[in-house]
């Protein structure tokens, strides 16, 4: 809006008013001028009744519309719930995958350690009968590409072992990721309960605050693993915690 | 070191129970068990001679935290020898721990070795 539309819409609204306490004021006219005041006051606090019924009736609409949002009911009433449970599946599906390799792995160990053990007891025999010299060329060929098989399956064998164990200890995303998965599926219930709430206070017409879970409760509970980007102030590695953990038990001697 | 030591291990994911019961049988230690939080290992520890708890923090029930300091004010327990394996990862957490009383604390995702490091280091005393 132009400048000059602005002081004709003030003008309009406002000019007589202003203009009888101009007069009144260069009049002297006491009673007049607390007339025009009065005036004054009252359009001023009709206007701003005006602005709230207009602001009241706006939140009635909006409260209206989202208890009517299908999508909205939607969401509280079934894609939430929907949600948890298919997070809880995930969980159950990750923990099913991590112990059917646990126990492939299990299984497999004491096979390729009996495989490397007897490898290493051959191939000493091996060595032990061709050190003897009692065999022929042929069989001393034999003994020697013998000896040398043994110790390739020992070592292939006891490399294969430190290989299982790796795969062992990569089961533990199981629970890291399920941590992150459980803490998740706790978000989604609270915004669950939250929303389910909002829906019945905007039906009901009732409004009512909710105290926040402290801080410190959480910290004693536990706050799951580090998230990238997400987390802060949290440990870089193993010798990070040692120095921390140093640092605590030399507070806990000052005490 | 002793190897008939009796371990209990505590954690919410049977999966992680598993691979830290598996990486004691691979250090020679046979006699382990499991309980799943704080409320069931409690009554576990005081009703049977353990010599080791390596315990989780983050459970529900009661959390790792919690287990530890009952075990410190309980003067049967209160010299056990506790690692923590969490993946709590707050610098004040592992404060608050050692001055809880913690002997030892993995962070996880950890290293067979770094486990087995760790429990040599708390259990040298009693080696």
């Amino acid at each position: 809006m132009s400048a000059t539309a602005v002081t004709d819409t003030l003008q309009l609204q406002w000019g007589e008013v202003c203009l009888a306490l101009r007069e009144a004021l260069e009049a002297g006219d006491e009673q007049r001028f607390l007339g025009a005041v009065d005036t004054l006051t009252g359009m001023r606090e009709r206007s701003l009744w005006d602005s709230l019924r207009q602001l009241d009736a706006r939140l009635r609409a909006a409260l209206d519309q989202f208890r009517l949002d299908p999508r909205l009911m939607r969401l509280a009433g079934k894609e939430i719930p929907d949600a948890r449970a298919r997070l809880d599946h995930v969980l159950k599906l990750t923990d099913e995958a991590a112990h059917r390799t646990m126990d492939l792995v299990e299984s497999s160990t004491p096979l390729v350690a009996r495989t490397a053990a007897s490898a290493a007891a051959l191939g000493a025999e091996c060595r032990e009968a061709r050190e003897s010299g009692a065999a022929s060329p042929y069989w001393n060929d034999l003994l020697v590409r013998l000896e040398g098989h043994c110790a390739a399956a020992h070592a292939d064998g006891e490399k294969v072992k430190t290989n299982l164990v790796e795969v062992l200890m990569a089961q533990s995303y199981q629970d890291l990721s399920g941590q992150i998965i459980r803490r998740v599926i706790e978000l989604v219930g609270q915004l669950e309960e939250e929303l389910a709430r909002l829906v019945h206070d905007t039906e009901s017409g009732a409004s009512e605050s909710r105290r926040p879970q402290p801080a410190a409760e959480d910290a004693i509970r536990g706050l799951g693993p580090a998230v990238p980007g997400v987390s802060v102030n949290t440990v870089d590695g193993q010798q990070d915690v040692d120095e921390l953990l140093a640092m605590g038990v030399a507070m806990k001697g000052v005490l | 070191m002793k190897k008939d030591l009796r371990f209990l291990v505590v954690d919410d994911f049977s999966t992680m129970r598993r691979i830290v019961k598996n990486l004691l049988h691979d250090l020679g230690y046979a006699n382990v068990q499991e309980a799943d939080d704080g409320k069931t290992a409690l009554p576990l520890l005081q009703a049977e001679p353990f010599d080791v708890l390596i315990t989780d923090w983050n459970m529900p029930g009661m959390p790792g935290l919690d287990l530890l300091k009952a075990v410190r004010s309980d003067p049967k327990l209160a010299k056990m020898p506790v690692l923590m394996l969490t993946a709590e990862a707050k610098r004040d957490q592992i404060v608050e721990a050692a001055k809880a009383g913690v002997n030892g604390y993995v962070i996880k995702p950890f290293t067979a070795q770094v486990l087995a490091e760790k429990l040599e280091k708390i259990l040298a005393p009693a080696a």
